[in-house]
């Protein structure tokens, strides 16, 4: 009995050292674990910089929307929720796919206009190519957002070659709560890519480049 | 019948019994005098070799905050680093433990060598900033290897991810805690408590048990109002500027008007917080421009853009309405000196507005005048000029603002266009910020939330009518329309008021005609601001002075990214005429 409980205390004994042992191989992988988290998040600090941001994006052709390309177009108020509600029909799974395709057609025709462009620009230089195509949201957040009656609209974004060569692509986004219906988002974008695509010579002069 | 035993062979027996127990006795009662001697006169010894051999007492360091911006992106954080320490001494196999060790430590194998064998001393610090995995590997390897003399001592490097960003803000880290900006400001929150660990080893150097004898407490996190991208963009801006100007130093502000929360603040020129140099810490005329925050640290003149304040006490007075006419001489004689506006003119005739948008020193002394040096006094202090802004960051400056009991009789010719006082950046700020927001005046903030709750926000007060901060905002956007000092900031489009100032720095105890300080402030869209920027050039170089052509284009540059990003609206309802008109080049 004495020898039971001997054996019984002996093995409780252990039990808790390799308990004991295990914290303690747990505590340092925790502090290893912190360790390397802290180094991740400098590394996702370092990488999400503006700057690589944005010579990650000019290698794609992008640019930032210039302080003239972003539109903002009022909603005339019940006229245009009508409006929207007449463009409102069932959802079709064959329009949809439709869709789709003539999409990723216009995406590759893009790229390839894009690649035109740019030989283009190589040899000759100083014509301009506008092609508006698909929607894209310009990324905003932060202290001011717009107001309830306005739609805004991003227009143009430009890719400029070196020796001037500038291709012009029409992108459009309404933020959250904007009341304008599609049909007037589309209406405006196509006013604005040719109201950009007209007054980027004067922003760029006001800018000075 | 059982045989009876021989008396004799009965009493060797017992005998023998009796020998046997009085020997386990005698041997019970050595163990129980060891025992008593180990256990009381020699346990404080043995326990101390035994916690010596066994129990490791760990520091633990507290893991320093992070500072982020106001979408949690990382400005500042704390890595664990070790500092892996060599006792020479110990060292019985120096060539091959160097060999071994270099790799990992990333140093040469020569340059380990050097540090395990260096003589007359028992502490060498072979490298201080071991990450903890990499330090993990290393002791695992002395462990399985026995090289004895190698410990570790968890320690924390602090890391600016983004380097130069905001590092005048930021601030950066010494042995005694912050040292600089909010590092400095908030070092409190930010250190947090240091705790211990005891970890009890067995024979094999396997920790068996560990416990926290006194608990860390890691320091809070610190979300900024700043805007990362925006402080990325202004610091850009800033940069060509510098390279443009060659100033000797620039800095720019902007701010939600609405909150009055700073989103962007830029220094130039810049330093990595990762790496201060001596020469960032070299004083230039008694201030460290690279390390310095100089939107709260310079003091300087504000020159014309301390017109609208003039301008504001004495619409608020009463006084003057904008379409009030004053006749403008060549020049204005105070006391032996001439006041001047910055083209020579004849006689003519300015409204208040047309005082604002050329600029007339004259014309602002003609208001100021009129406005008297009681109420003009009055207007300083009101603004916030004269005392500390209150904001969050370390070394504000609190201006100077002479007391009107003071005032000499040139004073009130030098004082309303914005000589003679002398004021920072961010109070110049906080001002146009208050005429932004329908006048009232709020300390700047910088800092939202501390460990996740939010700070209150500043509470304001009213100091202009909501109707004098609108008419202000009207005359301010003819700085930007054709003829104005600024006409060439203007972006088509956009509603936008502000002022210019070029204001002459005393150098030797006079106004030096070479030293200027160049700067711009103003406010997108002027009907309902939503974003204020400003930008002080500190003794631009290239022969280029006036704030219309030196900070005016920074802030369009600035204006001109923040205002799609943020997706302002910059011209909302009615565009003005102002709004309208193409931009031309300045007339400075």
């Amino acid at each position: 009995m004495l020898g039971v409980l001997l054996l019984g205390i002996v093995g409780m004994r252990v039990e808790v050292l390799k308990l004991g042992s295990s914290v303690g191989s747990e505590m340092q992988q925790a502090s290893l674990l912190q360790s390397t988290n802290a180094e991740l998040q400098n590394q996702v600090s370092a990488l999400s910089t503006n700057q690589r941001i944005e010579q990650l994006a000019s290698r794609q052709g992008m640019v930032m929307p210039g302080p003239l390309d972003v539109h903002f177009v009022h909603a005339s108020g019940a006229a245009n929720v009508s409006e929207a509600i007449a463009d409102i029909s069932e959802p079709s799974p064959s329009a949809f796919l439709d869709g789709v395709v003539s999409e990723r057609a216009q995406d590759g025709q893009t790229a390839v206009t894009a690649a035109t462009t740019s030989a283009i620009g190589v040899l000759g230089g100083g014509s301009i190519s506008s092609n508006p195509t698909s929607s894209s949201t310009s990324g905003s957040s932060g202290t001011a957002g717009t107001s309830g009656t306005t739609a805004q609209t991003t227009t143009t974004s430009a890719a400029q070659s070196s020796n001037g060569t500038v291709a012009t692509q029409g992108a459009t986004s309404s933020p959250p709560g904007s009341t304008a219906s599609s049909t007037s988002d589309t209406a405006a974008a196509t006013d604005n890519v040719t109201a950009a695509t007209s007054t980027e010579s004067n922003g760029a002069a006001s800018l000075g480049g | 019948m059982p045989t009876k035993r021989p008396r004799r062979t009965v009493d060797l027996i017992d005998r023998r019994v009796g020998l046997l127990f009085g020997l386990f006795v005698l041997l019970l009662a050595v163990a129980v005098g060891r025992a008593l001697y180990l256990g009381t006169l020699r346990s404080g010894a043995l326990r101390a070799d035994a916690n010596t051999e066994h129990v490791d007492k760990v520091a633990i360091p507290a893991v320093r905050g992070e500072i982020t911006d106001r979408d949690g992106a990382v400005l500042a954080l704390s890595e664990s680093v070790d500092s892996v320490i060599a006792d020479p001494h110990l060292i019985k196999h120096p060539e091959r433990d160097a060999a071994i060790l270099a790799p990992l430590l990333g140093e040469s194998t020569r340059q380990t060598l050097a540090g395990l064998t260096k003589k007359g001393t028992g502490y060498v610090v072979l490298n201080n900033r071991v990450p903890a995995a990499t330090a993990a590997k290393i002791m695992t390897k002395v462990t399985d290897l026995n090289i004895d003399g190698i410990t570790d001592v968890a320690s924390e490097h602090r890391v600016y991810p983004r380097g130069t960003e905001a590092a005048q803000v930021l601030g950066w880290v010494g042995s005694s805690g912050g040292v600089w900006g909010i590092e400095e400001q908030l070092n409190h929150d930010l250190a947090g408590t240091s705790g211990t660990r005891q970890i009890v080893k067995d024979a094999l150097g396997q920790a068996i048990q560990v416990k926290t004898t006194k608990p860390m407490v890691p320091g809070k996190t610190v979300k900024l109002t700043l805007s990362a991208p925006l402080q990325s963009e202004v610091e850009k801006v800033l940069a060509g500027v510098g390279s443009e100007f060659k100033p000797e130093s620039a800095t720019a502000i902007v701010t939600d008007p609405q909150t009055d929360q700073i989103l962007a603040l830029a220094n130039w020129p810049s330093v990595n917080a990762n790496n201060v140099s001596a020469s960032d810490l070299k004083p230039v005329d008694g201030h460290l421009p690279a390390a310095e925050d100089q939107a709260v640290d310079f003091s300087y003149e504000p020159g014309s853009t301390f017109k609208a304040i003039t301008v504001g006490g004495a619409l608020q007075d009463g006084v003057v309405t904008p379409s009030t006419v004053f006749d403008i001489p060549p020049y204005l004689e105070s006391y032996g000196h001439r006041i001047n506006d910055a083209e020579p003119h004849g006689y003519e005739e300015l409204t208040v507005a047309g005082i604002l948008k050329f600029s007339s020193n004259i014309g602002a002394d003609l208001i100021g005048q009129k406005l008297g040096p009681a109420r003009f006094g009055y207007w300083v202090n009101r603004f916030g000029f004269g005392k500390p802004t209150g904001v969050a960051l370390p070394g504000e400056q609190r201006g100077i603002v002479l007391p009107v009991d003071k005032y000499s009789g040139p004073s009130m010719y030098n004082l309303p266009f914005g000589q003679g006082e002398s004021v920072t950046p961010m109070q110049m700020v906080q001002a146009y910020d208050a005429i932004a927001d329908g006048g009232v005046l709020r300390t700047p903030q910088i800092v939202d939330s501390i460990g996740g709750k939010t700070v209150s926000e500043p509470k304001g007060k009213r100091i202009i009518s909501t109707n004098v901060a609108w008419e202000l905002r009207k005359m301010l956007r003819g700085v930007l329309t054709d003829g104005g000092t600024a006409s060439g900031a203007a972006i088509p489009g956009y509603d936008i008021a502000g002022k210019t100032g070029t204001a002459q720095v005393v150098v030797d105890g006079k106004y030096s005609t070479t030293d200027f300080v160049a700067s711009f402030i103003g406010m997108v869209p002027a009907s309902n601001p939503k974003l204020v920027v400003a930008v002080v050039v500190n003794d631009p170089r290239n022969g280029v002075i006036y704030g219309g052509s030196v900070a005016a284009p920074a802030f369009q540059k600035i204006v001109g990214w923040a205002v799609p990003y943020f997706g302002i609206n910059p011209c909302p309802g009615v565009c003005p005429a102002s709004a309208k008109n193409p931009a031309v080049p300045s007339t400075p």
